[in-house]
Parts: C-alpha cells; sequence; structure tokens
C-alpha cells in the first residue's frame, strides 16, 4: 500500500466538501474488498459506468455488473431483470457470494428485492446474496456502513464457538495507517492471543464468515457498524479513535494509536480477552526496548512551542508529539464553519473546552485560542507567541505560513501512517521531528504560486474556497430559500 | 476472478461507456465559464465531479444541487431553486446548464418551472439550459448531441458571414489531450488561412453566439452532427465530418477535407504537413527498433468512434499494427463513413465481459483508465487514450493531432510498453 | 430484504406475530371509515391495535385521535435530519423513538401515519416504503405487543410503494372495500389483479370483500355479490348507509364512540369480529373487461330504475 497514493483521494477537496459518494460508492468500495463476491448494480448502465471509480482510494473496479435499467424498467419495474442478473452472474461466475446494491430507480419504483431474492434462489442461485438497504436521511454513514451491517446481518453466522482468545482486526485503506497493521498483529500474537482475521482487504467470503469467531474486534473507528456489531454478534469492541467524546474529560482517553497510546491499546485489550497480565507485560517490555528512542526524540524536541489544529478526536501526530514528545502546544486553532451547520452551539463550546483542558491537563496550562482565524491572524499571534512550527491538518495551508516566515508542517501524510504499534509511531515521530527541526525549509514551494484569498477555506485556492461554500450553502445548510416549498 | 471468454452474455450488463447525462454532462462542460448543476443524488454528482477532477484540479464546473434522500419523497425543486441562485450569486457564469437525473425525471420535479422563479422572482440573467429526463433513457452520444442542441438557442442571427471561417465541433475537452489537440487544430487551419469561428465544446457563451458566422462547420469525429445540421436549418452553413487528425494520413484527409469544402487548393494543405516530415522522421529514427517490435502486434481498440476509427488507421498504416478488434462506446454517427479500410471486428456497447475476452488476444490495448486492472490482471500494456483518463496527468503542451501528435503518440505508446509490459 | 429483517425480528423470543390486515379499494368508497372503525371496534373489545395510515393526506386516522393532527413518520424523519445534533450522537445521528411517530387513539389503539409529499409532488409511493422500513426498525410490533395492525392504503396500487403491505411478510390478508358503483368495481378487480400477482410470489391473499353501502339511493348488493363470487371471494359484511357516520366524523369520532348502541356500530363491531375469526384466504381472479361492463350495465340500470321512483315519489308528495 502506498501511502502517497492512498492520500491523494484524502487530499482532493471533495469528500464532504464539494460532493459525496452516496451508497452505492461505499458499498462498492466494500465489495471489491472480498475477492469473492461480486457485486451487482440494480440500476441504469449509467450509474453502474462512472461507480467503478471508487472515490475512497481511487482504484478501479474491473467489474460493475448492472442490471441495465432502462426508462421502461422506471415504468413497470425491474425486478425481471434484476433476477435474470442473479441467476446469469451466478452461472457465469459461480461467486462465493453476490452483494445486490441498488441505486435511485429501483427505490423509487419499489422493486421488492427480497422477492427477487427469493426468485433467483428457486431458479438454482445457492451463494449468499446480501441486499444493501438504504440507509436513513441525512446520515453520515452512506454505502460502507450500510454494506457491513447488512453482511453482519445475513452472512456472519452466529458462531457455534468463540474463541476467547481470538480477536478481528478492522481497517480500511482510507482510514490513515492504510493496513499497516502488522505491527499490531505481531503485539497481539506475542501476548498468545490470535488473530482471527484482518479486514477488509481481500477477504473471502469464508473469513467474513468467521467474524464471530472471535471474541474482541479492533476498528480503526467507532462507526454504526461497529455498534452494531456489538448489540448484535455481542463482541467487544475496541476503537483506536472512538467518537464518543460526549462525557470525556480528556481526549486522549480515547485515543489509541501513537506510544502511549498503544500501550493503553494493549491494556485495554487484555482486559476484554481476560489476558491483563500477558498485555500488560508486552507493553512493559516493548516500552522498556524502546525507550531510549523515545528518549532521544524527546530531547530534541521538548520545549518546542507549535500552534496545534483543533481535534474532534485525536489523531493528528503534533498532538501525539504532545504527550510523547513534550513539546508544548501555546496555540490551539480551531476551524468550526462546517461544524456549526451540524452542531449545537453549546456542543461546540463543549469540544473547545476539551480540546483545553486537555492540553492544559498534558503541559500544565492552558494555550491561547483562536477561532477561524485567517492566516495573517495565525502568523502575528505566532510570532508574538515566539511559535515555533505551525501543525497544519487537512484544513490548514502551510505554504501560506512558510510565505510569512513561520514554519508549517502539514501533517495528514504522517498522520496516515500513523497507526497501532510503537515501532509505528517512533518511526513516524523520527520523521516529524527532522521536519520540525530542519534548517533547510522550502524555500519557494511551486504552491506559492497559487492565489487563496478565498474566505471559506483559507487553505485552497480561491476557485475551490468558492467550490467548497457553495456546497456548504446547498448541502449541508439545510434550510431551502422558500419555505413554502 | 477469471472472466471466462465468452460470445455472448445474457442477463447482465457490465457498460463500457456512461449514459445520456454523462454524454451532456461532457458538452456543457466543456463550455467555458458555463456552470453545470447536477440535479440528481449524491452519487451522481460525486462521479461527475471526480471524473473531471481527476483529470484537471482547477477546471471542475460542475455543483451539487444539494437533494438529500428525502427529496425523493418531498421533491427536490428547492433544492434546483437554491442551487441556481446561489450559483449565480457566487460564480456568475456566463451559462448555467442544469442536467436532470433518473432520480428526478422519475419523481417529476418541474425544472422549467423553477428557472421561471429564478429569472423573475431571484433575477438570474445568466442563461440556463435544461436538460431534463435523466440518464436511462438514452445513451451518451444522445446526451453530447441534446446538450449541444439545448445550447443552440443562445446563437444569434450574425451581422455577417466572415469568409474562411469554420465551426469546429466535437473535441471535448475532457478527452486525453484534447486541449492540445485544439491548439494544434487552430495552429494547423491558421497555416492554411483559415479562421476558426467557434470550438463547440472548448469555447464560451461568445463562441455560441457566433457558431452562425461561419461558412463551414467541421465535426471532428462525428459527435456533435445534430448540431451541424441545426446551423445548416437556420442558418445555411454547411457541414462536413471528418476523421479524427490521428497521424500522418487522417490529418492529411482532415485538413483535404476542410480545404476542399473552403476552395484552397489541396496541395497547401499537403505541403503543410511535409514541412513537418524532416521532425518526424528524425524522431522515428531515435525509435526505429522500438517501432519494429510493434510489427504486426495485435491491439485492442476501446473508445468513441471518431478517435478510434482514425487511431486505428494510424496504427494499422503508419505503426504498422493490427486490430482484431474495435470497440465502440456508442454507435458512431449514421452520416459518417465507415472508415476502415481494411478488416476489423467492429462491436458497438458490447459488454465489458465480451472486450475482456478480446483484450486478452492482443499485445497492447488502448482504451481508457478504466480498463486498467484487467489490463494490469493481464499484462497487457494500456495506452489510455480513451474517455475517461483518471490515472494519468497531461500537462505538457504536445498534443496527439497532426504530423507533431504522432511524435506524442510514439512516446505515448512505448513508454507504456516499457513500464507496463513488464511481468512484475 | 424485508424477508430477512423479518425472519430476524422473529427469531426474538416470545414474539408472536400480529395479524396483519390491508384495506384496498377506490378512493372514496370509505376505507379509512371502515379501518377506523374496525380498529375502535376492535379496540373497545381489548384487542391491541396499531392503525398504518398510508394516504400523503395523512388523514386515514383522523376519526381515532378526535380530528387532532399528528405528525407523520415522514416528517418527523426528515425534521430529525435536519436538526443539528450533540456530539454523543456524532455516529449514530438522531434516534428516532416510536412514540415520536406512534400515537394512543381512542379505544387504547394505536394511530400512525406515513404522511408523503404534497400534490404534484414528490414520490408518496418511496414514502410509503420508507415509512414501513422505519416501523419495523423502530420494531414496532414488539415493542407494543400488537394483536392487530392495520394498513389503510391509499386509492389504487399505482406503483411498488403501495403495494408494501401485499409484500410477503406484512399483511396476511388484504380486503377490498368496495361500493355498488362502476369505477368502484373496476378499481377493486385492478387490485385484485396486483393481489393475485403479489400472490405468486408469496405475498398476502385476498381475505374478501367489504361492501360499504355509501349512498341512501344506491344499493346493489347483488351486483357486488356477483362480483366477489366472480372473482373468487366473499363479501365479509356489508356496511349500510348510515347518517351517523357522517356525523360522527364531523365530530372527529368513529361511531363506535358517536353512537356505540346504533345499528351501524352494531355493524362495524360484526365486521371487526369477522375479521379477527376469517382464515379464508384466495387468490382472486381478477374479471375480464366484459365481464366488468355487464355488471356496470345493471348497476346502471339499477341506478335508473331507483332515481325514477325517488322522482316519482317526490312528485306525488308535492302534488296536492
Amino acid at each position: 500500500m502506498n501511502v502517497v497514493y492512498d492520500l491523494m483521494s484524502i487530499v482532493i477537496p471533495f469528500h464532504r466538501q464539494t460532493g459525496i459518494p452516496g451508497k452505492v460508492a461505499g458499498a462498492l468500495f466494500v465489495a471489491r474488498n472480498i475477492v469473492d463476491c461480486i457485486p451487482v448494480l440494480h440500476m441504469p448502465a449509467g450509474c453502474a459506468y462512472h461507480r467503478r471509480l471508487i472515490p475512497f482510494n481511487l482504484a478501479i473496479l474491473p467489474h460493475a455488473i448492472c442490471t441495465n435499467l432502462t426508462e421502461t424498467d422506471a415504468v413497470f419495474g425491474g425486478e425481471e431483470k434484476l433476477i435474470d442478473a442473479l441467476v446469469a452472474v451466478y452461472k457465469w461466475y459461480h461467486p462465493a457470494m453476490i452483494m445486490i446494491i441498488t441505486g435511485c430507480t429501483p427505490d423509487i419504483v419499489g422493486d421488492d428485492i427480497g422477492e427477487c431474492v427469493e426468485s433467483a434462489r428457486k431458479r438454482g442461485v445457492e451463494c449468499p446474496i446480501i441486499v444493501v438497504s438504504n440507509v436513513k436521511f441525512y446520515s453520515l454513514s452512506r454505502g460502507i456502513n450500510a454494506a457491513l451491517i447488512a453482511l453482519t446481518e445475513n452472512l456472519m453466522e452466529k458462531a457455534e464457538c468463540r474463541h476467547d482468545r481470538y480477536v478481528n482486526i478492522f481497517s480500511l485503506s482510507f482510514h490513515g495507517g492504510g493496513l499497516n497493521v502488522k505491527e499490531l498483529e505481531s503485539l497481539i500474537k506475542e501476548a498468545g492471543a490470535a488473530i482471527n482475521h484482518v479486514y477488509l482487504y481481500h477477504n473471502t467470503t469464508k473469513d467474513l464468515k468467521e467474524f464471530p469467531k472471535a471474541k474482541l474486534l479492533i476498528a480503526d473507528y467507532s462507526t454504526q457498524w461497529t455498534n452494531f456489531v456489538k448489540d448484535h454478534l455481542k463482541m467487544d469492541v475496541i476503537a483506536l479513535h472512538n467518537l464518543r467524546v460526549s462525557g470525556l474529560k480528556n481526549l486522549f482517553d480515547c485515543c489509541l494509536v501513537g506510544f502511549s497510546g498503544t500501550s493503553r491499546l494493549l491494556l485495554e485489550i487484555g482486559k476484554a480477552l481476560n489476558m491483563e497480565g500477558e498485555f500488560e507485560a508486552i507493553a512493559r517490555k516493548k516500552e522498556a526496548l524502546l525507550r531510549n528512542k523515545l528518549e532521544k526524540l524527546r530531547r530534541k524536541l521538548s520545549n518546542m512551542k507549535l500552534a496545534l489544529p483543533m481535534q474532534l478526536y485525536v489523531g493528528d501526530v503534533g498532538w501525539l508529539a504532545l504527550r510523547d514528545l513534550g513539546v508544548k502546544c501555546d496555540l490551539l486553532i480551531m476551524h468550526t464553519k462546517s461544524l456549526e451547520v451540524e452542531y449545537y452551539e453549546s456542543e461546540l463550546k463543549k469540544l473547545i473546552d476539551l480540546n483545553l483542558k486537555t492540553i492544559e491537563e498534558v503541559q500544565g496550562y492552558q494555550p491561547e485560542l483562536l477561532i477561524n482565524p485567517s492566516p495573517e491572524e495565525v502568523v502575528s499571534k505566532s510570532k508574538r507567541l515566539g511559535i515555533d512550527a505551525v501543525v497544519c491538518g487537512y484544513r490548514e495551508n502551510p505554504v501560506r505560513y512558510a510565505a510569512q516566515g513561520i514554519k508549517a508542517i502539514y501533517t495528514p501524510l504522517l498522520n496516515f501512517s500513523l497507526k497501532a504499534g510503537y515501532v509505528t509511531a517512533l518511526n513516524v515521530y523520527e520523521k516529524f521531528a527532522a521536519i520540525l527541526t530542519s534548517s533547510n525549509p522550502c524555500s519557494k514551494p511551486l504552491l506559492s504560486l497559487l492565489d487563496y484569498e478565498g474566505e471559506f477555506r483559507r487553505d485552497l485556492s480561491s476557485f475551490w474556497s468558492d467550490m467548497c461554500k457553495f456546497f456548504y450553502e446547498v448541502y449541508h445548510v439545510k434550510e431551502p430559500l422558500e419555505q413554502n416549498y | 476472478m477469471q472472466v471466462p471468454n465468452v460470445d455472448a452474455l445474457l442477463g447482465f450488463y457490465d457498460p463500457i461507456a456512461g449514459c445520456r447525462v454523462l454524454g451532456a454532462f461532457r458538452a456543457f462542460h466543456g463550455i467555458k465559464r458555463c456552470f453545470t448543476i447536477i440535479h440528481a443524488m449524491t452519487g451522481c454528482h460525486s462521479g461527475f465531479m471526480l471524473l473531471r477532477l481527476l483529470q484537471d484540479n482547477s477546471d471542475v464546473k460542475v455543483l451539487y444541487c444539494g437533494m438529500h434522500q428525502d427529496d425523493l419523497i418531498y421533491g427536490a425543486e428547492h433544492r434546483l431553486l437554491k442551487a441556481i441562485v446561489e450559483a449565480h450569486r457566487m460564480f456568475h457564469p456566463d451559462i448555467l446548464a442544469v442536467i436532470e437525473g433518473n432520480a428526478s425525471s422519475l419523481i417529476g420535479d418541474d425544472l422549467e418551472g423553477v428557472v421561471q422563479k429564478c429569472q423573475e422572482r431571484y433575477h438570474v440573467k445568466t442563461p440556463i439550459v435544461i436538460l431534463k429526463g435523466g440518464g436511462h433513457l438514452h445513451d451518451h452520444k444522445a446526451g453530447f448531441e441534446e446538450a449541444l442542441l439545448a445550447l443552440s438557442q443562445l446563437v444569434r442571427r450574425p451581422k455577417s458571414q466572415s469568409p474562411r471561417s469554420v465551426n469546429i465541433v466535437g473535441v471535448k475537452p475532457d478527452d486525453f489531450r484534447a486541449n492540445q489537440d485544439l491548439r494544434e487544430i487552430r495552429r494547423l487551419l491558421r497555416s492554411l488561412g483559415i479562421r476558426v469561428n467557434a470550438v463547440i465544446p472548448g469555447g464560451g457563451l461568445n463562441d455560441i453566439k457566433r457558431l452562425s458566422s461561419a461558412v463551414l462547420t467541421v465535426v471532428v469525429g462525428g459527435d456533435g452532427v445534430e448540431l451541424a445540421k441545426h446551423l445548416e436549418r437556420e442558418y445555411g452553413i454547411p457541414w462536413i465530418i471528418t476523421p479524427y487528425p490521428y497521424g500522418v494520413g487522417e490529418t492529411q484527409r482532415f485538413l483535404n477535407a476542410i480545404a476542399g469544402e473552403l476552395g484552397i487548393p489541396r496541395e497547401k494543405a499537403d505541403q503543410l504537413i511535409e514541412e513537418d516530415m524532416p521532425m518526424l522522421r528524425e524522431e522515428v529514427k531515435r525509435v526505429q527498433f522500438y517501432l519494429k517490435a510493434l510489427m504486426h502486434a495485435p491491439a485492442f481498440i476501446l473508445g468513441d468512434p471518431g478517435r478510434s476509427f482514425a487511431l486505428a488507421n494510424m496504427l494499422h498504416h503508419e505503426f504498422m499494427m493490427e486490430i482484431p478488434t474495435l470497440a465502440l462506446q456508442y454507435a458512431p454517427a449514421k452520416e459518417m463513413p465507415q472508415e476502415l479500410s481494411y478488416s476489423s471486428t467492429i462491436k458497438i456497447k458490447p459488454s465489458r465481459e465480451e472486450i475482456y475476452g478480446d483484450i486478452a488476444k492482443t499485445s497492447v490495448a488502448f482504451a481508457s483508465s478504466f480498463e486498467r486492472e484487467y489490463c494490469r490482471g493481464m499484462n497487457i500494456p494500456l495506452v489510455r487514450f480513451a474517455y475517461p483518463v483518471v490515472d494519468f496527468i497531461s500537462l505538457t503542451t504536445a498534443p496527439l493531432v497532426g504530423v507533431r501528435g504522432v511524435v506524442t503518440w510514439i512516446e505515448h505508446i512505448v513508454n507504456t510498453i516499457l513500464l507496463e509490459g513488464v511481468k512484475p | 430484504m424485508d424477508r430477512l429483517s423479518n425472519h430476524f425480528h422473529d427469531k426474538a423470543e416470545g414474539f408472536r406475530r400480529p395479524l396483519q390486515i390491508a384495506f384496498y379499494g377506490k378512493g372514496g368508497t370509505g376505507k379509512s371509515t371502515v379501518a377506523s372503525n374496525v380498529a375502535a371496534a376492535l379496540g373497545a373489545k381489548g384487542y391491541r391495535v396499531l392503525v398504518v395510515g398510508c394516504d400523503p393526506k395523512h388523514d386515514c386516522t383522523s376519526t381515532l385521535r378526535g380530528g387532532r393532527d399528528i405528525p407523520t413518520i415522514l416528517d418527523t424523519l426528515r425534521k430529525k435530519g435536519i436538526e443539528k445534533r450533540s456530539l454523543d450522537e456524532i455516529i449514530e445521528g438522531k434516534s428516532l423513538d416510536l412514540t415520536e411517530v406512534v400515537f394512543q387513539g381512542a379505544f387504547g389503539t394505536y394511530v400512525a401515519e406515513a404522511g408523503g409529499p404534497r400534490p404534484g409532488h414528490g414520490c408518496a409511493g418511496r414514502g410509503i416504503i420508507v415509512a414501513i422500513e422505519a416501523l419495523k426498525k423502530l420494531r414496532v410490533f414488539e415493542q407494543l405487543n400488537l394483536d392487530v395492525v392495520i394498513y389503510d392504503v391509499l386509492g389504487d396500487v399505482v406503483c411498488g410503494g403501495f403495494a408494501m403491505p401485499l409484500r410477503m411478510g406484512l399483511a396476511d390478508a388484504a380486503y377490498i372495500v368496495t361500493s355498488a358503483d362502476f369505477l368502484s368495481l373496476y378499481a377493486a378487480n385492478n387490485v385484485c389483479r396486483g393481489i393475485a400477482e403479489f400472490a405468486m410470489r408469496g405475498g398476502c391473499l385476498l381475505g374478501g370483500f367489504i361492501y360499504n353501502v355509501r349512498s341512501a339511493l344506491i344499493d346493489v348488493e347483488d351486483v357486488v355479490n356477483e362480483f366477489s363470487r366472480a372473482v373468487g371471494a366473499t363479501i365479509i359484511e356489508k356496511i349500510p348507509y348510515s347518517p351517523l357516520i357522517v356525523e360522527a366524523e364531523v365530530e372527529g369520532k368513529t361511531v363506535i364512540e358517536y353512537s356505540p348502541e346504533s345499528d351501524i356500530a352494531q355493524k362495524f363491531h360484526s365486521l371487526a369480529s369477522k375479521l379477527i375469526s376469517n382464515k379464508e384466504r384466495v387468490v382472486p381472479t381478477p374479471l375480464p373487461w366484459e365481464k366488468l361492463v355487464e355488471m356496470g350495465r345493471i348497476l346502471q340500470e339499477n341506478v335508473r330504475r331507483k332515481f325514477k321512483e325517488k322522482v316519482m315519489v317526490s312528485s306525488s308528495n308535492a302534488s296536492p
């Protein structure tokens, strides 16, 4: 997996900024990662055609089989075509599983997909057929969660025997760190537990059926699907980034990546598997082994003053450096525009508080706060506070700061490589430290040739700032222009 | 998973071309300062947006109407209203195009009513063109033709017609190296003393307005013929279909066809080509052995009719390759003469399963990025040229058309084979 | 999809599926009147009943709730989507509670309205699908421990959405409400076509007809009987004309509530009992056009004769 390539699909201002992929793309992404699953797209050919380009990792599907619904089918229903397609696909490919993904046309017309499945069975289709049903209105999760929930509900059989020391690991290629789970796997095995399967890349239908054998699921993020797994399969779930921040006193409590985060993760795994002793021993052993390297980095970076971006959950290497490497955060930058339309004002205040208190707990004092500042304001404040570098997340533009003499680090590439694991964390920290302490910053980045005068998104060129603002107005701001519509 | 090699498949279809909405989108988006609003669900818009965004991070003039799932029940007219008003306010486009997707066509949103309201109540002065009906109505080509026809309502009556001026119709700016191709076409025509009056798609509103001022419409490759016919009916402007000028031979035919219509001596066109031949000779010398390896190599071509036919002719006559199968993403214009002068199986809109079988029998594939995974799996180099090319950017000025374009082709083909022909 | 979800729910311990009835018929034949009064009658007998109104006009259950408006399922879902969230709701978004869409009506009945778009916009059929799926996701059957569920469906079965209750796993029986006029029979015949089609794939069957005499003048029971026999079913109950129905509706009540001792109320009680006990289910055989026209002519003749009689009676009363 190439991190830079994966990052290209994330860096474009697309996902929820100027467009949203929708159910079909998400479900296809899941289907693609199951090698013996054939997705059948119940929709017109045009819809199926461009969905073969997966927006989450820019993969291109070699097959996008569809039922080729026409205008006539929209009037008379497309059920016959779906049944024929299921039978034909089974006959030609003998897949281990078929996943039906519906588009707008059959959803509106009201094709009875369940009935089509039954009819296909009567005509000899023997493999499991999973139907990805609709997601609820204004749902954050779309096709990926819908597909995973459908798989869990209909395919993952109730385990006859659940193994108390078996662990599932779940990671998606665009979830930062990609599928870099080797170190986590080896830590778990070293402690005496076993990996049931790693999902979701090149898995087979058999792998999915065996999903419930594990006692514990370790996932990148807590999602609707992980909640579903907890409720329906009664499986313990540990999320590396837990999005349940409400009620937390410290954001690091829900972050299990980075050096110390990995130790906490191991302890939590141990607790879930009733193997506290074993996992604690591994954690201590690895910490001791790598402590020197960490200390070396600490000495290099401690007391460096940084400006950090706000976090909804801790995923930025700058924040992890705060906890693990002793850097200081003297300035916190919050961008709340896109959150304002989704969350109550009181909730945003809670989030700001949580960020500030977390930093205070680590370094003993709260940083100064800038909310929705312009780059000039950030530069001016940073100079006044003697900030050594501004840590830029996805929504910041390091080129603008560099042009005004402030060192800036664009962390998405580093964050993308971050996963649970000590060595993984140290590798990222080393790169971070090297950039931070480099005395030879880039002198003339090509990106500085663009204009960044857009007010809505200061990290993007004016055109893209306007595009994001437009999308924000028509999609995220849900009030219509006229109330009588 | 292994794909069985079958002649005909029943029961399902794996499309090799987009729908009417995609064709229309490509037409509208090719117009400068024309913003297109996709009045459909998120997936529809995001698909088109991504196709464009990956090609060019700067020129993405496609907007979403904001439709949510509940709008399928309640109707989405209010979304379109807001989208048009905001697009007008924020981007000040010269033209706004609204394309209706399948969902809206099923629930029956009143697009005309919304547009009228925008113009009367919200004072949106920008010309707005609408394409209704969704994608399941017809195919990619139909959408492209209908979109150009929709734009023709903006054509102005000519004050006068400029002699030796032509309209260029049918080169799609989002095709691989199309902007470079347009530049080269302009240069070639200028060298013959021919003025390019308007380029559609490719130009802006002013190009559309002055379409009626040319003395000839040149439909390059056959797409856009309905617009040409319309211009003939309304303004008496004759039209011709020319081949896409890939390769020396097709470039000669392209120039001769236009020159012939405008009374320019054929020798002038031939001379223009001759001027570039020494340069071509030098480049051929540098790759002579690579070209030898291509002799009689079977190639597979998948693309739109105009460019595919031209490419096939070039590969056969100039690269000495064989083209056992030519797969077209849609049917050629019926006015377009069948361009192949040798035998080849032509398949129109075959299912992907069929063409995978054909690709497997060849040594090099000429197709789009969407054939990448299969070709990679079969270790067949994929020379990207057909729409969409989304995993290969083209920033340099080198065209694919004309004699100079042959050099670009050589580089593109040979490099692709060198990079992708080696089994990992 | 629906089938599998039902299967999953059925596996919950101790869960007993309620009897599910769908009322179909031409608009204006009295489906909502019948559905509401039957629900009230059942409620009065102690049954736990839910009435789901499947009409964008969302007036099906009006007489069970004193005429007051209730939030529809679709409107509630839409509003939830628009509302801002708290940090608790980052993952799952806004949740929907049963009490937000299912309300208590008269005689302990439960009522819910699917809702839908205003006339001339959107797709009501799609709305029905979404609304019914939402109820299933809320596990309404288990939560309310229902005995009977009644679906009151808009007019004709015009598209897939309105046929939702007919699908496998939902209604156990469909009853067609008809009156003695050609267009009602025509519509009833069309519905039979739909039921016959769904019956072939495990969908619900026809329980019978309910003959609703809406007019004081026109009561042609013979023809309606002949129609139902020809289709292969029977008339479960004849609801005679009664001005009390209209009076009650104006008050926002069923006759069961408005005039519980009246004959018409007893009729609805009788119908309610029959619906519970009726185990007969048939696959209807829709009539060909010619046969329908023949029946239409008899109805026409009957109406002419009755009208003439009425005019003659009026004249003789008027003349000295």
